[in-house]
């Protein structure tokens, strides 16, 4: 039938022209040398199998996670123990002295960033923690000069803050954010030392699928906590995919790009080690550094907006929460060696903005603001989408 | 070719097309209510807001004139006076405390100048000392006007002792002093709102206005300004001035004392006219009684008038409600509590029309419940 072999050919015109708009939605084609371009997702392989590995960085951050959950147990009158919390943080016995629900031979505390480690940062919060957990035991309620429990307004549940008003699981969670997982990728992973021009690119490590450069960069990717396929805008069912790190820069993707650029400069610079491009891997490192420290001011100008809201709101557990989390951000830009920002800045916002000696019940909204336009100066990206992050 | 073959190519096809649509940026939407959002907005920005913090700048400094001359010469005339002035700036805040976005949360506004009940053993505490810092956390509960209405009608039965609070008692100096540190705490604050607003430096006002804020999304005008004035009747109005003390937030057991102007006696007065700046806001009526477009007929453009009318219908019970009750609310309270707690009914039934159906009309995403989760 003529009307059916006319319509045949249509829709085989149709189906064909399907095909070649599907297939050039994909970006990723074969080149004719042995250089590759770069995935769409965080995947590498060598013969078939996956050259990416970094379990390591894995179990760090499944200890952060864990170290958090138990010290949360304060918020709800549990006494905490010092020695527990010491044995999560240098993962006694490999399993965080009974305290982790697995098994590991890394640990925390070797990765932590060595003045950190000089100035017992965070023993002395771990110490803190567990005798504040006693007052908390007790139904203490937090005031300035007492450590105990406060209320978070909006969840209508108690949370632990140390005397100064700062609530323990951000300073532990937030603060090894800073201490373990950045000073790794901006004081190892990214060095030279780690995957600049000298580094082994060529012979496979002992047992393994890759080159000492590949995974050296991929536990520069661990840190940031990601998922392979991490993309903007990410979807709310998969939020707890996104882990740490990766969770902030999707917290204020829709101000700044971080999603796309972070993930772009991880893929470009993991394909560029694959095509031995050393010129083009630096310039993606120095986007990582750049934007990794950039991540950690906008989530700090984030914080310091919401407690603003909060305090706006008569809402002072929350604003202690906010302000804890910004805290350990602002605490988190001194771990490059790159930053804009001085210590000295970083010390005025955490010891004097943040409430006169350090201590959140004294905090102004004058501080607040003097500690916002500190960051927008020296951050300039953040300027037109200060009061949006 | 069978009908399957066609019917699985035509789906292939359709689903190209789909994917191809997905992959273009589409998004123009066509905005037909614009006009009506600009000139509402306008309306609200110059006829309401800022008249609304001028006269709270204007009364904050008549208070603090009124405190001056109190420092200068403590009688119980001048006592009196200052008294008497306390209450317009009060007023004036129940017309100024809807707008805590932008230069008011930036400023902390509504915390620093109105978080009730007082506490009195912070603050006589900073009296003892000398050593305080207004506008810290710890010291939100004992500044602004809680703190002041505790100093001029609370620390003593009467006039007469209250003086002597200022002349004779222990710490009467630094009673003094901090008595005149606040009313300038306030009227430092009332300044800072009204600048941001209108002052070339701040010029909120421009910014508020702005073709780029003039959507309906999170952090437009709009979007700002709908959230605000639903997060203030929710919490600020309805559940601090009524719910709260009046037990409906504390399992039916009334705090009388958590009333807003507990020691002044005046908690209910400062609640209609809080309610009234509330309707005004809806109506678009200016702070000096003119009609305008405001959220009212934001909603008819949209097609939305029976709500709109349930809306007003509903204000004015709720108004008619707290009409009904007498100050000191914290008396009504204590004697005849169903009437307050009836009030309280009349007010949450506007919030759901406001909060529910009227944000949903505007194409406005309430935000303000959101956290973090973590």
């Amino acid at each position: 039938m003529k009307l059916n072999k006319t319509l045949n050919s249509i829709l085989f015109g149709l189906a064909i022209f399907s095909l070649i708009m599907v297939a050039g939605c994909d970006t990723t084609s074969n080149n004719s040398d042995d250089k590759i371009d770069a995935p769409e997702t965080f995947e590498f392989s060598r013969n078939g199998a996956s050259s990416v590995a970094y379990p390591g960085q894995t179990d760090r951050l499944n200890m952060v996670a864990e170290m958090k959950a138990y010290v949360g147990q304060a918020n709800s009158g549990s006494v905490l123990s010092e020695q527990d919390l010491i044995d999560m943080f240098e993962n006694t016995d490999g399993n965080g002295g009974g305290n982790f629900s697995f098994t590991s031979d890394r640990e925390l505390e070797n990765k932590t960033f060595a003045p950190d480690l000089d100035e017992n940062l965070f023993t002395d919060i771990l110490a803190d923690a567990a005798e504040a957990s006693v007052n908390a035991n007790n139904g203490v309620r937090a005031s300035s000069g007492t450590a105990g429990l406060i209320e978070r307004e909006n969840k209508g549940s108690d949370i632990l803050v140390d005397e100064d008003g700062r609530e323990f699981t951000q300073l532990i969670e937030k603060g090894l954010m800073g201490g373990v997982f950045f000073n790794q990728i901006f004081n190892v992973y990214l060095t030279d030392d780690r995957i600049g021009p000298g580094v082994e690119n060529e012979a496979l490590e002992d047992g393994k699928n890759y080159t000492a450069k590949e995974h050296h960069f991929d536990e520069a990717f661990g840190y940031f906590g990601a998922p392979v396929d991490f993309s903007s805008p990410w979807p709310e069912a998969r939020e707890d995919d996104a882990r740490f790190w990766s969770h902030y820069a999707d917290v204020s993707d829709d101000q700044i790009p971080f999603i796309e650029t972070l993930m772009n400069a991880y893929l470009n610079g993991r394909t560029a080690i694959v095509n031995e491009d050393q010129g083009t891997l630096n310039e993606q490192v120095d986007i990582l550094y750049e934007e990794l420290e950039l991540l950690a001011a906008a989530t700090s100008v984030h914080y310091i907006n919401n407690t603003l809201t909060e305090l706006s709101n008569g809402n002072q557990g929350e604003a202690f929460h906010a302000l804890s989390e910004g805290w350990a951000f602002v605490n988190a830009l001194k771990y490059s060696p790159r930053r804009d920002i001085t210590l000295d800045e970083i010390n005025q916002i955490l010891t004097t903005n943040f409430g006169e000696n350090g201590n959140f019940w004294n905090v102004t909204p004058q501080g607040l603001n003097d500690a916002k336009s500190t960051l927008v100066n020296i951050y300039p990206a953040l300027q037109p989408v200060q009061d949006q992050l | 070719m069978n009908k399957r073959t066609l019917i699985l190519t035509l789906s292939f096809f359709t689903l190209t097309l789909i994917f191809l649509e997905s992959c273009t940026d589409s998004g123009t939407e066509a905005d037909t209510e614009f006009v009506d959002r600009q000139e509402q907005l306008a309306n609200v920005g110059n006829n309401i807001i800022i008249p609304s913090y001028r006269a709270l700048q204007e009364a904050s400094a008549s208070l603090d004139v009124a405190a001056t001359a109190f420092a200068d010469d403590p009688n119980e005339s001048n006592l009196t006076a200052l008294q008497n002035q306390l209450k317009p700036v009060r007023l004036a805040w129940q017309d100024a405390n809807l707008f805590q976005f932008g230069p008011a949360e930036s400023l902390v506004l509504r915390s620093a100048l109105n978080t009730f009940p007082a506490n009195t053993d912070q603050i006589n505490s900073n009296i003892e000392s000398g050593d305080y810092t207004l506008g810290t956390a710890e010291n939100q509960a004992s500044t602004g006007f809680p703190a002041v209405g505790f100093l001029l009608h609370g620390v003593g039965d009467t006039n007469q002792e209250i003086l002597s609070a200022y002349t004779d008692n222990s710490n009467a100096a630094n009673r003094m002093q901090y008595l005149q540190d606040n009313v300038d705490f306030i009227l430092n604050n009332a300044n800072a709102i009204l600048n941001a607003w209108t002052s070339d430096d701040g010029n909120f006002i421009a910014t508020f206005l702005s073709e780029q804020n003039s959507g309906t999304d999170v952090g437009s005008s709009l979007g700002m300004l709908v959230n605000a004035y639903i997060l203030h009747y929710e919490r600020f109005l309805r559940d601090v001035k009524i719910g709260i003390p009046s037990g409906v937030r504390s399992a039916g057991v009334p705090r009388a004392s958590a009333t807003e102007a507990f020691y002044a006696g005046y908690s209910n007065e400062l609640a209609i006219a809080n309610l009234q700046a509330v309707e005004r806001v809806f109506l678009g009526t200016g702070l000096n009684g003119t009609g305008g477009t405001g959220l009212e007929e934001n909603l008819i453009a949209l097609d939305a008038t029976s709500l709109s009318d349930e809306i007003t219908a509903q204000q004015n019970e709720a108004l008619t409600a707290l009409q009904g009750l007498d100050d000191p609310l914290s008396s009504q309270i204590e004697n005849n509590n169903e009437p307050v707690t009836a009030a309280f009914q009349e007010m949450q039934d506007v919030l759901v029309l406001i909060k529910a159906d009227m944000a949903s009309a505007l194409g406005v995403s309430i935000t303000f419940q959101d956290n973090d989760g973590d």
